[in-house]
């Protein structure tokens, strides 16, 4: 699986206008790193509330921008911590760690392709 | 008409989709501000007054849902637009219970956003164009009420706009204005109506009662409390409570009701339970609230726990024309019970209950109107079959009455054979007194130190009973 869904990304240009993308993925990225780290520390604190309010938000933000693996995780993460599954937590947390990053690289190699120059 | 660009108050506390929200909105004729949380949201609620508040119902300091219920408890007349995720809807079913106007699934489609945020716009310019053709063709009836004037169009206008709210509502205005009704047509008009108002008469209840009318009590709680029971608060729970006479109710029972008002909770007489209930509080008085809290007789506190949104009634002397609309309603009711041909007044009778200035305000005119068709027959009332009262020209500022008879004055019992039973002498005292004030029964009940509506509950009682003598019906 991808980690961008370029169809939601390019529809999100059209939306949004071409000309604002580059200002939205940036957002995007610069928040992603914050959520990760809030996603790391919630779950070193054993915070399930807050884990599931962060992954609850998470799913919408990558759906929106079409980063789906990042969103398929986030929403198994908030299932998890619905059942107070700690193992899934755990395991969706470092999936997280992986796949958010490398999403947010995704995004900015796309801009040029969505939004050439 | 001028145009004005309506403003949205966006509420979402996640960085890349408030910026995605607004850039599809970036062409739309709105003004659109957004902030991150819901404290943020709560003070720029009165500071930018939006017309439209777009809400997401997951937010880190609190939920969506208490932002709702603030700003429908404020009756700040903002249309919301909640936001939640496919897999919440049920919460988006709630939160459109609570007062919210639409909502829309995340991920947001930006034309569904762009579309619903134009259909607020629309229905709320539609709301305002209904509202100004109601205010330019004035209403002549209105949820029981009958009145055209411009002070019960306002009248009108308060309760149809608070009726949605929960804020506490305090009528205010004489006796006979129209109190009660007001207050059922609040609950009727609320999303409550579908349980029963429950009313309290806070001035027909001896105080020892007062605390077990409103809270209940428990078996055993004091001397005859056979048998639990409910109080009005209880009864009202998901309902309205109206409190009639609230001035009248004794001061350490004030600081009870004050409590229940802030938390929603009481106790029973006799019981350490606590209960909590959702009541949405009316309240009446036909005393001046704010004269009651200079003389300490009414606790400031509480008073601006009530005064949420304030609706005063008007005499129905300063109501114009209003008086002969009303006598008209009665005059046809009461004919049509009574069995009587009446049909209109004649242009005299209508001069006459024109000048009249109607101290009891419009108890006063039904009880006249309700005479007049139960002793007379005709086509026409004509003057001569108005009570005394109206035949002569009362329309007088407050007197200052005669001197009071002696009797009243000093009681006098030469002897035994002279006792009256208390009934009559009390009767005699407030007729009297009545007399002495020309008729003007709120000057008579201040004499006499007590509520007007207690004379007026009086009276009624005696004319029913036939106990009026001829001048005072």
């Amino acid at each position: 699986m991808q980690w961008i869904d370029e169809e939601i990304l390019a529809q999100l240009g059209r939306d949004a206008g071409e000309e604002l993308l580059p200002q939205l993925v940036a957002i995007f990225v610069e928040d992603g790193q914050k959520n990760l780290d809030a996603l790391v520390n919630a779950l070193r604190t054993r915070d399930a509330e807050h884990l599931l309010l962060l992954a609850h938000t998470l799913k919408s933000v990558c759906a929106t921008y079409g980063a789906m693996r990042c969103h398929d995780e986030a929403l198994a993460l908030e299932n998890g911590c619905r059942q107070q599954a700690w193992t899934v937590m755990e395991q969706e947390v470092a999936n997280l760690q992986i796949s958010l990053p490398a999403s947010c690289a995704a995004l900015l190699s796309l801009l040029p392709a969505v939004h050439p120059a | 008409m001028e145009y004005q660009i309506p403003t949205v108050l966006m509420v979402e506390d996640s960085a890349p989709l408030s910026a995605v929200y607004q850039a599809y909105l970036k062409h739309e004729a709105v003004t659109l501000i957004s902030v991150a949380s819901g404290a943020e949201a709560l003070q720029q609620l009165p500071l930018l007054q939006p017309d439209i508040l777009l809400l997401d119902l997951h937010l880190p300091d609190m939920s969506g849902m208490e932002i709702l219920k603030h700003v429908q408890a404020s009756a700040l007349g903002i249309s919301t637009i909640v936001m939640t995720a496919n897999g919440s809807l049920d919460m988006a079913v709630d939160a459109m219970r609570l007062g919210a106007h639409d909502f829309i699934a995340k991920p947001v489609d930006a034309d569904r956003l762009r579309v619903t945020l134009r259909n607020t716009i629309e229905y709320r310019r539609l709301n305002a164009l209904v509202s100004r053709y109601q205010n330019v063709y004035p209403r002549d009836q209105f949820e029981g009420f009958v009145g055209a004037s411009v002070s019960m169009q306002e009248v009108y206008h308060t309760i149809e706009t608070a009726a949605s709210s929960r804020a506490t509502i305090f009528i205010t205005g004489e006796s006979g204005t129209g109190k009660e009704v007001c207050a059922e047509a609040i609950h009727r008009l609320s999303g409550r109506h579908n349980r029963p108002l429950v009313a309290l008469n806070c001035a027909a209840i001896p105080k020892d009662l007062m605390e077990s009318e409103i809270f209940g009590h428990v078996k055993g709680a004091f001397t005859g409390a056979v048998s639990e029971r409910i109080g009005a608060a209880g009864r009202a729970h998901g309902s309205t409570l109206f409190m009639d006479e609230v001035c009248e109710m004794d001061l350490e029972l004030q600081s009870k009701l004050l409590r229940f008002l802030q938390t929603g909770c009481f106790q029973k007489v006799g019981s350490s339970i606590t209960e909590q209930v959702d009541v949405r509080i009316i309240c009446a008085t036909n005393r001046d609230p704010l004269l009651e809290v200079a003389a300490g007789r009414f606790r400031e506190d509480l008073y601006y726990r009530l005064h949420v949104i304030p609706l005063q009634l008007p005499p129905l002397r300063e109501r114009g024309d209003d008086v002969l609309r009303i006598a008209e309603v009665f005059l046809q009711n009461f004919a049509r019970e009574e069995g009587k041909r009446f049909s209109r007044f004649s242009d005299e009778a209508r001069r006459a209950l024109l000048v009249y200035h109607w101290p009891g305000n419009i108890r006063q005119l039904q009880n006249a109107i309700r005479q007049i068709v139960v002793l007379h027959d005709g086509l026409d009332v004509t003057l001569n079959m108005l009570p005394a009262l109206l035949r002569e020209d009362h329309h007088l500022p407050a007197q200052t009455p005669e001197p009071m008879p002696q009797t009243l004055m000093k009681a006098t019992i030469a002897s035994e054979g002279s006792i009256r039973p208390l009934a009559v002498v009390e009767r005699d005292a407030i007729l009297q007194a009545i007399e002495a004030c020309r008729g003007n029964i709120p000057h008579a009940s201040r004499l006499l130190e007590v509520s007007p509506s207690t004379l007026y509950r009086k009276l009624q009682g005696w004319q029913e009973q036939g106990l009026l003598p001829d001048n005072h019906k």
